[in-house]
């Protein structure tokens, strides 16, 4: 199925592959879902005023994705040079976009790489994570390898085999095998770990 | 316990507002530790600074001050600058600036630095008090001052003094003593030395 360009379309199962022309709108035409067992690829921006449930997802020449609900991929999430504002949860096999990942409440995925920033407002488990610039999580972080180049906020509990960060690093405690951080590492709850390598400054806080 | 851990590294400061359970930490600059400290091996370069008692099981090396709030238990001690504890329990004691306890410093070997000053008493088999520092009550298995040093009270087994130092109070010793010229003192041979106070 084909969507021309600055159109609103309403879907609500397709077993076909789904091509989105730029700056166009789609929504559920009945549920709060819309189902398509194929692939989906966006032009350039679209607003998606559903949940969206895919094979995967694809997106060529940049843009902004907007969903307005849950975003569930079945296999990947590929955004070059892209954003992708999810309200809802974000679940995918593997995610890659190039400037910005939202996900209002967590997300789920076997890795995922940013090349800009990752913000969720939820809890974030993911084998690997890689992030350019900066990451922030309200909730808890569980996984594997966690990369930010820059800078890494959660405010829950994290629990990695391995936490490197090029510039600061903000937890709030957690069970990390291995820890490096270029700049400054704050630890603001009880914190276990093997190894701790800290260029700046650590401030480890423990609020027994 | 707040902080357990293997190993830190840090190049700058690190600073554990609670305590910290370790095996080795080396910090290129400060450590600053609100609650207690313990840990294997330790290398600062700068500061260390505990609130409450510190323990390090083998090797605590810091270039310049060493301040633990409570007691401090380890294995070998070398600070470049000072040390500051209630009192000092290790197996060795190497100061090159000022030792400072409030109920004593006892270890194997314990040795201060040129111009160097200890306050509190030093409990130890081996006594090393370098020129021209001063040191308040030593019980000593074997105590050498070097030149122009001073203590207060001396109660040594052996005691070996370099010319130009002072006891201001008294010099017990069991089996040895040996001054060089111009040292004084008011010494005395005795068959048994007074108990040490830690």
């Amino acid at each position: 199925m084909r969507i021309e360009p600055r159109k609103t379309v309403e879907i609500d199962v397709l077993e076909e592959d789904l091509f989105v022309g730029a700056y166009s709108t789609i929504k559920a035409k009945t549920g709060e879902a819309i189902i398509v067992k194929g692939n989906v690829e966006f032009e350039r921006d679209c607003n998606i005023l559903s949940s969206l449930r895919a094979y995967s997802i694809s997106l060529e020449n940049g843009g902004k994705i907007n969903v307005q609900g849950d975003l569930i991929v079945e296999k990947s999430v590929r955004l070059e040079d892209g954003e992708l504002l999810v309200s809802g949860r974000l679940e995918a096999e593997d995610v890659d976009v190039g400037k910005l990942v939202k996900a209002g409440n967590g997300l789920k995925c076997r890795s995922i790489s940013v090349g800009g920033g990752l913000e969720s407002g939820g809890d974030v488990d993911a084998e690997n994570i890689s992030v350019g610039g900066t990451m922030s999580v309200q909730g808890n972080v569980k996984g594997s390898r966690l990369g930010v180049g820059g800078t890494l906020t959660v405010k829950g509990l994290t629990e990695l085999e391995k936490l490197d960060v090029g510039g600061v690093a903000r937890i709030n405690g957690g069970i990390i095998m291995d820890i490096n951080v270029g700049g400054v590492f704050e630890s603001a709850g009880k914190l276990v770990f093997e190894r701790l390598n800290v260029g700046g400054v650590a401030r480890l806080k423990v609020v027994d | 316990m707040g902080i357990k851990g293997t190993h830190v590294s840090v190049g700058g400061v690190l600073n554990v507002d609670g305590s910290m359970e370790v095996d080795e930490v080396r910090v290129g600059g400060t450590v600053e530790v609100k609650g207690f400290f313990k840990a294997k091996k330790v290398s600062v370069g700068g500061r260390l600074k505990v609130d409450e008692n510190a323990s390090v099981e083998d090797r605590l090396e810091v270039g310049g001050v060493v301040k633990i709030g409570g007691e401090l238990k380890a294995g070998m001690v070398e600070a470049g600058g000072a040390l500051e504890a209630d009192a000092c329990f290790a197996d060795g004691v190497k100061v090159g600036g000022k030792v400072e306890t409030r109920r004593g410093c006892r270890s194997k070997t314990f040795e201060i630095g040129r111009k160097g000053r200890v306050i509190g008493p030093v409990v130890a088999e081996y006594v090393k008090i370098g020129r021209d520092a001063s040191v308040e009550d030593v019980y000593a298995g074997r105590l050498e001052l070097l030149e122009n040093s001073s203590a207060r009270n001396v109660y040594a087994r052996e005691a070996y003094l370099k010319h130009g130092c002072r006891v201001s109070g008294e010099l017990l010793y069991v089996e040895k003593l040996e001054l060089e010229r111009l040292t004084q003192i008011n010494s005395r041979k005795v068959e048994k030395l007074p108990e040490p106070p830690v």
